[in-house]
This record gives structure tokens, sequence and C-alpha cells, in this order.
């Protein structure tokens, strides 16, 4: 038995060239030998399997499959010229499209935001990938760089304020392999705003990966929505590297995919850094979400605080696997994480692992979890003030995810979550 | 210059000083000791000695089969050295035979007089029945006849055997089968004694049943068995203790402990599990794999587990419920504390599989020197186990900067009419709560230890009163060395 | 100013909290069976004299000396000065989850025996006077087998401060800011307690914000602290002038 799963979880991609995939999107050197030597690698890598602990409670085999499928179906090189649905930018809003195979925009972007086949300067996306391909080499990202055909970087100027948000939207119509890029350097006491939308319609493999490296003293405030359609697969990794007293702020919403996995990595490297991590997954009929977070705190005086919210209807499964790591050194450190659970439906299901990792005893750390389904008492309550049962319970089921809402800071984006909360939760 | 107000980081938690273990002395007894190493023969040896019938012997033989063809598990945060399972004897008696407690040998006495176990006289004022284990081999049980006339079987397992085989047919290996794990497995091929209890139904038991276990000779394994079933409408509270002589190599302790609770009974299992934990260095001490678990299989029945768990270079132990019955409650409260170069990883599994089903987790884990201890958990939630509760709490207290604490709760709820809730939170015993203590007369290590029993409360609360104070005395004992 | 009968006197101390100087050069001398007050603005050094006396560990000691019963301080640990009865009274009591208020009560005192070659206090002694003297500081019996200041208030952690301190029968109490965030109820039974122990083997050193105290408790001299120095002292008569005027007049002196 051992023997026919060794076969089964590596890559199996023997002989196969760049080409046999549509993977040589890019007519550039460099490039192509990076993805030549990326492919060499994951040929050599097994694919996780639900025996890996971190894997348990989803099965990623159909993502791969489809993966390499689509890749040799579609090669994206012929690019659509117009694209009517591209906003023009305004003063508080850039709009960067992903579709196609590649970021476009109506204007001229900023001269803090480069595009791989729009920028004349290389060596800075070439130094930051194979950069990142030593730091990063999990099948996925692997994966991604293989196959990615342009990316975004955004890099902000020391003491550069931003006041704008910065909207990436991926998006297709067509059923394709999607595999975004986005390369985020935030300077010293520079800070940012980026609202990151997925939106597709038609059965594709996103598989994106963020770089997100903060230097000292800046401020990144971090947006994201996965709106997909149910027969979509969606992956995502993004690591994330604080400084000195850098911030980070993320509210996401994921409504679910066939599979939704949502990788997130964030070390905090340095004194005083601190992240704030705020998450709602809401998957429907048979979608599943799976959120993994790693969060370590290598440097003293570090905080992080995680709030993960499901609410999860009919078939539907959830995963939350939250681990925070406290290094030795890490002296000081403060970690709060939740993860609390609405299951709307007796077939829907939820996993949850808060895992806690502690090697310094300077430290205060908690996490909760919890699960069950609408209060009854208040049901009752509501009922009983002349409100419908499914008025009272859709009102229950808002309020739980109000909570996370009304932390935004920022009115736009508020707002926009708010009537994606209308949206959502009918 | 050099105020003696200033003491900025706390040498004196940094300070290692001796440890004191005071149970590691070695007993002069002769002993049979088989020749280490392990194959089909040794399985057959073991239980020709025991004068086993077929059934056990067969039994025996699968699960040594099955467990040739499995992996030692590699498990979580454990670094555990290569055992080598042909090194280890499988099997040492003490030589004479015993009939009564007047034919012990005086040394065996002394012995179980120096662990302050009640065998004698004083179980008698105790009040409580003991069971205890030489080695391999169950030596003496007291009070049997009182516990006759209640109905109730406490015996060694070997007595079980040869007494009660249909008992034993019926329930052995329900629980964890022998394919379970690795040690289970190991377990079912080489037992050599362990415990039997019976409670018939509707039965209190009249007092509180007690099992002290040591490892004596070197070189050898323990592997002993517990088998306790309540039938309906019973009750029993049964406590286990175990201590072993100080050695510089490690020794195996993989034992297994099933239950059984039928339609309304009740099983209190409570350990004060103290083996030798190693040396301040980390050398020697026992790695102690056990495998327990309750199967609340009758409506309404209830299993308690309570352990405090201090001693071992290495514990690994999961004591679980299966919350079958419509009704049931599974419990557990634990106290892990690890001290110098000691490693726990324990937590619990609650199956809810039946309706209604309840359970509650109380873990409170203590790291000091440079010690890793683990919370391994799993709430497990069936589409069937409609109005199931579960509460954890699992907390860990630090002490000192080289030390680690982790939690690892796993929830898998598939029943939207469960309500669960967990709670963990990980700190440290704070400098201001010592000085507190110490403005007020408390030197630094008797306010630890104040500081400690107060965050293990709810857990020592649970013990029965007899073993209590035990307790407490032996965290105390076990937190030396991890202040100055 | 230095009698050799004094029971406590500290010359010319300065300490230092993470480098920063906060008492300079402070001289006081406390004699068996006196009550002192020392008031002072906010971050005039009051607290950090209070917690230099028992010994905290963040106290640095740059310079001076202080005497108590005859032996230098600085050579006694934190809880040999306690058991040589020294007894602070914290402006902020700290909690001990789990461990109950008699357990640990029971354990001071002890302690306390033990240091001084005494046999252990028996449980029905001292259960006794623990119920007495809750009485007389109108603690409710149920705090008592609670954990340390466990969800205590800020006004039950300070009764529960001065019934520690009558248990204890300390020769100094050293009380940080005991009268603050108490009604006026619990004002007076504090003051009852207090007033209960005065007798000359007993002396006090009342570190107040306000005056309030002070007149529940008349002290035989009051300082007043400014900068880590006494800048002013009298007799009680001082409190209430610095209730009229406050500190202005003379911190600017």
């Amino acid at each position: 038995m051992a023997g026919q799963n060794i076969m089964n979880t590596h890559f199996d991609l023997n002989g196969s060239q760049l080409k046999d995939y549509g993977l040589d999107l890019i007519d550039v050197d460099w490039l192509k030998q990076l993805k030549k030597e990326t492919l060499a690698r994951l040929k050599t890598q097994s694919i996780p399997s639900k025996k890996d602990e971190e894997w348990r409670y989803t099965n990623i085999k159909p993502l791969i499959q489809k993966c390499f499928e689509l890749a040799a179906k579609n090669s994206i090189s012929n690019l659509k010229k117009d694209k009517p649905f591209i906003q023009k930018h305004s003063d508080n809003n850039i709009f960067i499209y992903y579709a196609d195979g590649h970021f476009c925009f109506m204007g001229n972007l900023p001269s803090y935001i480069k595009t791989l086949r729009t920028s004349e300067d290389q060596m800075i996306f070439q130094t930051l990938l194979n950069y990142d391909v030593e730091k990063i080499h999990t099948p996925f990202a692997d994966l991604n760089t293989l196959m990615l055909s342009d990316v975004l970087m955004i890099e902000t100027l020391k003491n550069q304020k931003i006041d704008a948000t910065i909207h990436i939207i991926i998006c297709s119509d067509v059923e394709q392999n999607i595999s975004p890029r986005l390369l985020v350097q935030l300077r010293e006491n520079s800070s940012i705003r980026i609202f990151e939308h997925y939106l597709t319609s038609n059965s594709c493999v996103i598989n994106s990966l963020t770089d997100i490296n903060c230097e000292k003293n800046s401020q990144l405030d971090y947006y994201k929505i996965i709106d997909e359609q149910e027969q979509g697969y969606h992956l995502s990794l993004s690591n994330i590297r604080l400084a000195r007293n850098s911030y980070l702020n993320l509210f996401s919403w994921d409504s679910g995919a066939n599979i939704s996995r949502n990788n997130i990595n964030i070390d905090l490297v340095e004194k005083n850094a601190s992240v704030n991590l705020n998450s709602l997954f809401s998957p429907k009929e048979k979608l599943h979400v799976d959120n993994q977070l790693k969060i370590k705190h290598l440097a003293e005086k570090c905080e992080s605080s995680l709030d993960y919210r499901g609410i999860l209807q009919d078939q539907s499964t959830g995963v939350f696997g939250g681990e925070v790591y406290v290094a030795q050194e890490a002296r000081d450190t403060q970690s709060d994480m939740k993860n609390r659970n609405l299951l709307l439906s007796d077939d829907a299901r939820i996993n949850t692992k808060p895992v806690l990792e502690i090697y310094n005893e300077d430290v205060q750390c908690s996490h909760s979890a919890t699960s069950g389904c609408l209060d009854n008492d208040k049901l009752f309550y509501l009922q009983s003030r002349g409100i419908e049962e499914t008025d009272a319970m859709n009102i229950l089921i808002r309020s739980f995810a109000s909570e996370i809402i009304e932390k935004i800071k920022n009115s736009q984006m508020k707002r926009t979550f708010q009537e994606y909360l209308v949206q959502k939760l009918q | 210059m050099q105020p003696s107000n200033t003491k900025k980081s706390n040498p004196e938690i940094e300070k290692v000083i001796d440890q004191n273990y005071q149970y590691g002395f070695v007993t002069d007894i002769e002993s049979e000791t088989i020749p280490p190493g392990l194959d089909e023969d040794v399985v057959r040896l073991i239980s020709a000695k025991k004068n086993e019938p077929d059934f056990l012997l067969e039994w025996r033989l699968k699960a040594f089969r099955h467990w040739q063809k499995m992996k030692q598990p590699t498990w979580g945060q454990l670094r555990i050295e290569d055992i080598d399972f042909q090194s280890i004897s499988y099997f040492s008696q003490p030589k004479q035979k015993l009939k009564s407690l007047d034919e012990v040998d005086p040394d065996l006495l002394l012995t179980y007089e120096k662990l302050g176990i009640p065998l004698h006289e004083r179980a008698k004022l105790a009040g409580v029945a003991v069971d205890a284990v030489f080695d391999s081999v169950s030596v003496t049980t007291t009070f049997k006849e009182k516990l006759a006339e209640a109905g109730v079987i406490f015996c060694s397992f070997s007595d079980a055997v040869k007494e009660h085989p249909d008992l034993i047919k019926q329930y052995l290996g329900k629980v964890v089968p022998y394919r379970d794990n690795f040690y289970a497995a190991l377990n079912a091929a080489v037992f050599s004694d362990g415990s039997f209890v019976y409670i018939p139904k509707g039965v209190r038991c009249p007092m509180e049943l007690s099992t002290y276990f040591r490892i004596n000779e070197a070189n050898t394994g323990q592997f002993e068995r517990t088998l306790i079933i309540a039938d309906e409408g019973s009750h029993v509270s049964y406590l286990e203790g175990c201590t072993a002589p100080m050695r510089d190599e490690n020794q195996l302790h993989a034992a297994v402990v099933e239950l059984i609770a039928l339609d309304d009974a009740e099983i209190k299992y409570s350990t004060v599990q103290n083996w030798y934990p190693g040396d301040e260095e980390g050398k020697g001490g026992i790695y102690n794999f056990v495998t327990k678990r309750g199967d609340c299989r009758g409506k309404n029945s209830k299993i308690s587990w309570t352990q405090i768990e201090t001693g071992s270079a290495i514990t690994w132990k999961y004591p679980s419920c299966i919350l079958r019955g419509d009704n049931s409650v599974g419990e557990f409260y634990s106290i892990a504390l690890t001290n110098h170069y000691q490693q726990a990883d324990t937590g619990t599994k609650m199956v809810h599989l039946g309706k209604n089903t309840k359970s509650k987790v109380i873990s409170k884990g203590i790291s000091a020197g440079h010690a890793q201890n683990s919370y391994r958990g799993l709430i497990s939630v069936s589409k069937n186990a409609e109005y199931s509760r579960n509460y954890t709490q699992c907390d860990s207290l630090l002490i000192g900067g080289e030390c680690g604490a982790h939690t690892f709760p796993s929830m898998e709820i598939h029943n939207s009419t469960t309500t669960l809730a967990h709670e963990a939170t990980t700190s440290k015993v704070a400098d201001e709560q010592l000085f507190y203590c110490r403005q007020r007369g408390i030197d630094e290590e008797e306010a630890i230890a104040l500081i400690v029993s107060g965050f293990c409360k709810e857990v020592l609360n649970k013990l029965p009163m007899e073993f209590a104070v035990e307790a407490r005395a032996l965290l105390q004992v076990n937190l030396e060395g991890a202040v100055g | 100013m230095n009698k050799k009968n004094s029971l406590l006197s500290i010359n010319n101390l300065k300490v230092s909290i993470a480098e920063k100087i906060i008492i300079n050069g402070l001289n006081l001398t406390i004699n068996h069976g006196e009550v002192h007050a020392i008031m002072g603005p906010n971050g005039s050094g009051k607290s950090t004299l209070a917690k230099t006396l028992a010994g905290h560990p963040e106290c640095e000691i740059q310079s001076g000396s202080i005497s108590y019963l005859g032996k230098d301080l600085f050579d006694l640990s934190v809880e040999e000065r306690a058991n040589e009865g020294i007894f602070m009274g914290f402006q902020y009591p700290i909690e001990i989850p789990g461990l109950s208020n008699t357990a640990f009560l029971k354990a001071a005192l002890n302690a306390k025996k033990k240091s001084q070659g005494d046999e252990e206090i028996t449980a029905v002694d001292f259960l006794k006077e623990l119920k007495h003297n809750a009485e007389v500081i109108g603690m409710d019996q149920a705090f008592l087998n609670r954990g340390v200041n466990e969800g205590f208030s800020g006004g039950e952690k300070k009764r529960n401060e001065i019934l520690q301190m009558m248990m204890l029968k300390p020769r100094l109490s050293i009380l940080d800011e005991t009268d603050s965030g108490l009604d006026i109820d619990a004002m007076k039974t504090v003051a009852n307690g207090l007033n209960s122990m005065r007798r000359k083997d007993s002396s006090f050193l009342l570190i107040t914000h306000y005056d309030r105290l002070l007149g529940y408790i008349k002290p035989d001299f009051v300082h007043v602290l400014s900068k880590g120095q006494i800048i002013q002292s009298g007799d009680s008569t001082l409190a209430n002038q610095l209730e009229e005027k406050g500190y202005e007049w003379l911190v600017k002196t």
C-alpha cells in the first residue's frame, strides 16, 4: 500500500516542458530560466494529502488536477485589447484589473505601482521573484511562479503616505487558470490601503501569491473579498513580514468556493510590530473554506490579534487552523486568537484548531473557539417583538457578522463590506 | 553599587538546584526476569508462565503480529531517543509466590511503606483497597473479602483471567483494540498483569479502589493493563499511583486502561503519576506511553478522568471518552507539571456520538526549567449527537524563560445543535504576584508553590480527599529547582 | 535625627527606577508608635518610597542608607523585611487566582512564626482571629474563601489589605494610597481597623494624596514630598493647610 501512495503523492510532470502546459507565457529570458528551475523542483515535491496535519480537512487533489488541465488547455498569450469593465482612476481610488493573464488599467499608474509586463525596470522584479523562490518553496508557491504571466508590484517611497485605495480586482468569466502575483514593499514610515477583490464567474482555478514586506514604522491597511462562483477553486498564499513598529490591519471575507484555501503567514520580526486580523467566512451549499494562519512572534513586544468568524449554511464546511508561535526571544508578547462559528444547518461542518506554541514565559496569550447555532433566547426575544422567525434569524446572523465589520475604521471600506453583507447574507 | 533591591532577570529562577526525587531507591529482591528481546516465543512464554487460556494467547499473538507491521510513532513536539525494543526485558516477577499479605517479602512491604502506600494496617485506616503491581506482577490486593461482600471484584488481571475468564473475554480489547496504536499493540502482546474491577448492577463501591505501580528491575519495561467495568447503575472511584527507581537509562512504561460504563453507571478514575522523571540534566527517566480510554456505553453513564502528571521523562497519554450512550458525560481534569528536561504531551479526546452528551475538559499545564508541555485534544461531535455540549479550558503557566507550553486543540463539529466553547490562556507567574507574596513574608519557593496550587485548584478539587494532600505535596516537590 | 531607638531611619536616600532618579536625597525618621503621613502631588515619589522600603526589585538604590530596628535594611530580602514586621499595603493589590485568601494568610502568618522560631498557629485559633478581624473592617466572610483579590472591587481589595495587616500585626505599616477608591463607609471601616492597631509597638507611614483619611486617623507628623525630597514637615495641621492651599505654595519656595 505504501508503494502506491508514494507514486501518487508526487507532481506527475515527468518529461514535461514549459510549453507543454503553456507556461512560457512571457518572452523574458530570466523568467523562463526561473520557471525552468521551478518546474524541475516541483517535480521532486510531493502533493500534500489529508495525512498532512495542515491538509487534514481539505482534499487538494481535484484542484491540482484542474490546475494542470487548464494550463494545458488555454495559453493566455493573445490578450484582448479592450476591456469595457475597467474603471477610471479617481483621486481616491486606483483600479487595477487582472484579466486574461495580465494586470490592466485605464490611464497611467502612479509611480509606486509597476507591472512586470509594462515596467522597464525588470531588475527589481527579477531580484524579488528570485528572492521569493529562496524563501517560500511550497508546492503552491512554485505552481504560481511556474504559471504566472504578470506581476504587480507596489513599492512606496520612504515617508510616503498614500491616501488612495488601491483596488486590485481579479476577474474572469471564462474557465481558466489564474496565477496572480503581488509584491508589496512598504518603505520606512509609509502607509497604504489595498483592496483585493476576487470576482470570477466560471470554474477558474486561482492560485495567488502575495508577498508583503513592511519596513520600520510602516502601515498597511489591507482588505480582501473572495467572491467566487461555486465551481471555482481558490488558493491564496500571503507571506507578510513586519519590521519594527510596523502595523498590519487585515479584513477579509471569503464566501467560499468548491475549495477555497487561504494561507496567511505573518512574521513579526522586529520589536513592537503588530497585526490585527479580522475575517468572515460564509460558505453555502457544498462550498468549502479553509483558513490557515501562522503568526510568528520573533521579537519582543509584538502584538497579534485575530478574530475569525464562520457562518456555515447548507452542506458547507469550514476549517480554521490558527497557529501562534512565540519564540524564546519574543519577550513581552501579547496575542489573542478567537474563532467563533455559527452552524446554521445540520449538514454543515466546522473543524477548528487554534494552536499556541510558546517558548517564552513572558507572554500573555489566549485563544478561544466557539461553535453553536443561533441563540434561541435572542430569537425568541425578537419574535416576541413581532419579528418573523426568518427575519429574526437574519438579524442575528447579520449582527454576528457586523461585529467584525464595525471594527473597520476606513469609512469607504466599511461601506463596501456592509453592502457585501447585505448582498451575501439575506 | 550593587543594591540588594535590584533583581532584574531573576537569577534565582534560572538557577537549577538539585531535585529531590524521593522514590528513587531500588529494592533488593530476588526476581525472575526473562532475558531481553521480543519475538513470538517471548509472547508464548509470558502467556505460559501465567497459565493463560488459549483465547488470550491467540489474542496476544494477533496483537504481536500486528505490532510487527507498525512503526514507532513520531509525535508532535516530543524528542524521543530511538527505543530498541529488543533490549528490553518483557517480564520480571519477584521469585516468591505469595498467598497472603503476611507472606509478602518484608523488603517489598518496606518498599511500599517508603512509597507511602497504605497497603497494610494503614489501608484499613484510610479505607482504601489497594492492588500493588511490582514490576510486572500484582503482588497483593487488600480488602478482597470486604469488597466481595458487596459483590465487587477487585483483583489482579492474572487472577481475573483465571477466575472470571468470561468477563475478560467479553470486554478485553473492546475499548482499546490492539490495532489502536503502536504501544497499545505492544501492550496487548506482552502485558503481564494489572488490575481488574467489576462493579455489579446497582452497587456503589463501598471504598476507594487503588493500585500502585512500581518499576524496580533495570532494563525492564512495564506493560500493565487495567480493565474496569461498571455495570448498570453502579459507581466506583479508582486511583492509581506510580513510581520507579532512579536509573540512568530510560525505561519504558506502556500501559493500557479500558473503562466501560453501562447504563447509569459512573466511573471516576484518578491518576497520580510520579514515575522517575530523570535527573536535572535530562538523563534517565521513564517513557510513559499510555493509552487510556473510557466507553460511556450506557445511557446516562459518566466517566471522569483526573490526572496529576508530575513524573516521567516523557509522558504521552490522552485519556479519552467515547460518549456513546445518550445523555452520557465525559470529564477530563488534568494537571501536567514538567520541570528540567521533562516533556509531556497530554490531553484528551471526547467523541460525542449519543444525543445530549456532555463533556468538560480542564487542563492545567505548568512548565519550568527546559521542559516542554503540550496539550493535545480532540472534541469530535458526530451528526447524530444532537444537543451535545463541550466546554474546554486549557491554561498554561510558564516558569522561567527556557521552557515551552503548547496547545493543540482540534474541534470537529458536524452538528448545528451542538454548543462548544474552548478557552485557553498562557501566562507566567507574574513578578508582581511573587513580590506580593514575598512582601507578606512567604519565600519565593513557597510562593511559587502557592501560586501554582491556586492555578490548579479546579483540578485538585476533583481528587479524592485522601490524595489531594499527596498531590499538592507532589507539585511542590517537583517544582523544586524551578526557583532558587 | 538618627536616634538609636528609632524604628526606621532613612538617610539621604537616592533611588532610581529604569535609570530615572525618583527619590533624590530623602531623610526621614519614624519612632516606635508614631503615625506619619506623606503627602505630595503625583509623581513626587511617594509610591517609590513605599516600594523601596518593601524591597521591590525595580527600585535601584543609588546611594544613602536605611536602618530598620538598627539593621541595614538593604541586607534583608523582601520576605525577611516582611517577617521583621514591615507591611506594605499595595495601592493596586495583586490577584492570585485560585489561591484562597485564607490559605494565603495562613501561609504568610506561619512564615512569620517560623522565622521567629514559633510554633505554627492552630487552625482553630487562626480562623477565630480571622473572623473577628473581618468583622471589625466589615468584610463579608464569603471573601475569605475566594481567591486572593480575585474579582474583588477596588474597595474590597483595600479592605483585604487592611485585614492582612491586622492578621500579620506589623511593626511598621506602609499604606500606599489605601484611601483611594474608597467610599465614605469603607473609609470609616478601614480607619477603624487602623485605629484598632495603634499602640506603642506599631508605627504607620500613610501615603496619601488627599487628607480624607487623615480626618479619621490623626497623624503625629505630616511630610510633603516633592521631586523625591521632603520639602516641608509639620503636625497634622499641615494637612489641613494643604487641603486649603494645594501644593503649589510649597513647591514654589
